[in-house]
């Protein structure tokens, strides 16, 4: 079988209804977790996305508040409660201005105060040690002077890595008030707040420096950052760039520790800055991340359990499948063993590799010895039974041996079976020697019944014949004889009615032969002593064979008495010696013997066995033998009513006629006949 | 001289030809080809020789012979017949029928009987 035709099979076998339901299942659970997954995924973007667009709102409606809180705190501080303290320039001055600020401003939100002149220089201050250099100072306050209303500088850098903001209240003659916000402890911390607890969110406030967003505050994961880190503002990955570009928005994207995070951003009102909520992508997915783990493991899980369901129900179905086999295998072994035929397996090269008890049986050599054999030693053929075509047979009657020998007749059924790749001869051979036999019996008896048939009907016919002859032959010769009666003694011979008797003569012998085959000669029924018989018969047997051909006459050693007619079984002798003449035209030998013969019918039987050394017959002439009227000696050599004659007198005596011939080797005749039952004895 | 022979035999060439030869001869020949007419035949009158068929329809040679030497011992029947083997020859032979002439027969024979 070819591969492809195994697998095509291998495949219709399979559950497919089971295989289609384990499928579909699979795929619709995978398609679910991944649905659902993506969905969540969206849906959790977005509310993070709102989240951090909150914070960033609040951050900023914060830092304004802020900003405003601390403009508003200003408005209350006029030259004239400065001066009424006295001149800048008096030794008590900076004593009362240090008061005054520890009272417009008690819970020392600022930093410092100063009081400044408008060319920038420092006439009071609190405390008196400014934590920056005035110089500084100055060149913060002075580009702030000039309108009616408090003014805020940008956040800058003081010594020590502090940041700080100015708030400048300009005082017409004096010069301006300054108060110095210290960022890190007032603005900061405002910054750092978030509404929940989260271990990577923080708000940036970034401002654009040039082609660069500058970090104003303190990052949570990099201290001491604030005014001096930057970013591109042309590197739309960073959120703080798009923070110092565009209004608002929200993005992911990559923060200053180049990790991915997601960001909002808004611009702060009133100033430069923009507040960036930002946080890691990573924290914000872990939900995500455990529930997809949680997912993948359902799906795993369940797709293991629908394969161990496959798997289970796919062996079961095959454990199944098998034990059909089995019993199938085992009922077709019960079957092939005790088969009332010859089951023989064979190999690709003959050899026999399988055999049923009944082949062990017929063929005598017991299993294991026909395991060692091949089919040639078995069938006496010269070669083993070429494997054919799987699926075809055939069918052939031939002879096979037994271990001692003997044969019997079989008719062997062969037929070529596959087993994997392996090609197999399987030989069903029945012992058909009793269907031959009774074949052949009944070919036999078949053949004996259209013989008797073939004697009676041309026995029916000669007598028939030799009847209607001989009433017209009565009649002939009587009016020849009256003819020759009217005649003068011895006119009669040679003339016209010694012609009519003779004829008459001649067709009374044939009329005669026809009867005795018909079995009409009347017998003269006596004891006949055949070894006298014989012996008497030497001269006249002598006398028709002739000098050419030696006369061999064998009595038995015992007497041998027949009830019938001598004269008659005398004539069956001489008609046989004239065959035996015709047959031998160059001499040769003619024997007669008297054997004894297996008993029959509770009698004793003799076999009168006569033999020529002549041409012999073949077979189609020794069957039409003893028909009347059959010759080989063609027209005018023999009339062909001897044999039938004889015929016809062995069966009135109750014999029967043998005959073996072949051409070139003779002729015998057997005879057998019943001896007479009182004589039997003597 | 001249003797009286019954034939009985339904072959009306042998009842013929007999009849011809031994009138020719100088017997008075009495024929019958039915058995039944030939056996009240012989039984009417006396004959010195009556010659019967074995083979005939209606009463055989043999039924003739038995019939015919029952109620006249002293006639000599003569059987002729082309079946020599036939066992009404040996029932008539039996029956005391003379003897037995396989056809075809001399006449000389025939004439051999009259003349015992």
């Amino acid at each position: 079988m070819k591969p492809a035709f195994r697998l095509r099979g291998w495949l219709r076998r399979l559950p497919w209804d089971i295989i289609l339901v384990y499928l579909v299942f699979n795929a619709m659970v995978g398609l679910f977790a991944s649905f659902s997954l993506e969905r969540l995924h969206r849906d959790m973007r977005n509310r993070n996305f709102d989240d951090l667009n909150s914070i960033a709102e609040l951050k900023s409606s914060q830092i304004s508040a802020w900003l405003e809180a601390l403009q508003l705190a200003a408005p209350r501080m006029t030259h004239d409660e400065i001066f009424a303290a006295g001149s800048p320039s008096s030794p008590g001055f900076n004593r009362s201005f240090e008061l005054y600020a520890r009272q417009i401003d008690p819970q020392r939100r600022f930093a410092a105060a100063a009081l400044m002149s408008p060319a920038g220089s420092l006439l009071a201050s609190v405390p008196r040690e400014l934590p920056l250099p005035p110089r500084a100072l100055a060149g913060q306050v002075l580009p702030l002077l000039g309108m009616p209303w408090p003014r805020l500088s940008d956040l800058f850098l003081g010594p020590g890595g502090r940041v700080f903001l100015v708030m400048v209240h300009s005082l017409p003659r004096v010069g301006a008030l300054a108060f110095l916000v210290d960022a890190r402890r007032e603005l900061f911390p405002l910054l750092r707040e978030w509404p929940t607890s989260s271990r990577s969110a923080e708000t940036l406030l970034v401002r654009q420096e040039g082609d660069r967003a500058l970090f104003l505050n303190d990052l949570r994961f990099q201290q001491g950052a604030a005014l001096s880190l930057t970013a591109p503002r042309d590197d739309l990955r960073r959120p703080a760039a798009q923070a110092v570009r565009r209004r608002n928005g929200v993005m992911e994207g990559l923060d200053y520790r180049e990790r991915r995070v997601l960001a909002a951003w808004r611009t702060v009102p009133g100033t430069t800055w923009s507040i960036v909520a930002k946080v890691d992508i990573a924290e914000v997915d872990r939900p995500l991340r455990e529930l997809t783990l949680y997912y993948l493991l359902m799906t795993i899980v369940l797709g293991l359990a629908s394969t161990l369901f496959l798997v289970l129900r796919l062996r079961q179905l095959v454990r199944h499948s098998l034990a059909e086999r089995e019993a199938l295998v085992s009922h077709y072994g019960y079957l092939a063993r005790y088969a009332n035929d010859i089951i023989l397996l064979l190999d690709a090269m003959g050899n026999i590799i399988e055999a049923n008890d009944r082949a062990a049986e017929l063929y005598g050599y017991g299993r294991a010895g026909l395991l060692s054999l091949d089919y040639r030693q078995l069938s006496g053929e010269p070669a083993n039974p070429k494997p054919l075509n799987p699926g075809e047979g055939l069918v052939v009657e031939s002879i096979h041996r037994r271990k001692d020998g003997t044969t019997f007749p079989v008719e062997a059924s062969i037929r070529s079976i596959r087993v994997g790749s392996q090609l197999y001869t399987q030989c069903i051979l029945r012992d058909i020697s009793e269907r031959k036999k009774a074949e052949e019996e009944k070919l036999r008896l078949e053949k004996q019944l259209q013989q008797v048939r073939r004697q009676e009907a041309i026995g029916q016919l000669a007598g028939g014949v030799a009847h209607d002859l001989n009433n017209a032959l009565t009649a002939i010769q009587g009016y020849g004889e009256l003819l020759k009666r009217k005649l003068p003694p011895g006119a009669s011979e040679s003339g016209p009615v010694g012609g009519i008797l003779k004829a008459v003569a001649r067709a009374t012998r044939i009329t005669d032969a026809l009867l005795a085959y018909s079995e009409q000669r009347r017998l003269a029924w006596k004891p006949v002593q055949l070894n006298a018989l014989l012996s008497s018969s030497r001269a006249t047997l002598q006398r028709i064979l002739g000098p050419e051909i030696e006369l061999d006459l064998k009595p038995h050693d015992g007497p041998l008495v027949l009830h019938g007619d001598g004269g008659l079984l005398l004539q069956v002798l001489s008609h046989l010696a004239e065959n035996a003449r015709r047959a031998m035209p160059q001499g040769g030998c003619f024997t007669v013997a008297l054997e004894a013969a297996p008993p029959q019918d509770n009698a004793d039987w003799t076999c009168l066995r006569v033999r020529d050394t002549g041409t012999g017959m073949a077979e189609g002439v020794q069957e039409r033998l003893f028909e009347p009227f059959f010759t080989t000696q063609g027209f005018g050599k023999g009339a062909g009513l001897g044999l039938p004659m004889i015929f016809g007198i062995v069966r009135q005596h109750g014999g029967r006629i043998a005959v073996q011939s072949e051409p070139g080797k003779g002729t015998e005749l057997r005879i057998f006949l019943p001896l007479a039952q009182a004589a039997s004895g003597v | 001289l001249g003797k009286r022979i019954l034939v009985i035999d339904d072959e009306a060439m042998i009842l013929d030809a007999i009849k011809i030869i031994f009138e020719d001869l100088g017997h008075t020949v009495e024929v019958r080809a039915n058995s039944q007419a030939g056996l009240e035949e012989g039984l009417r009158a006396d004959y010195d020789l009556v010659l019967v068929d074995i083979r005939m329809p209606g009463k055989n040679g043999a039924q003739i012979t038995e019939e015919l030497l029952k109620a006249k011992p002293d006639t000599r029947v003569l059987l002729i017949t082309a079946y020599p083997n036939d066992p009404l020859v040996g029932r008539a032979l039996a029956a005391g029928a003379h003897a037995l002439l396989k056809k075809p027969f001399e006449i000389a024979k025939v004439l051999d009987f009259l003349e015992k």
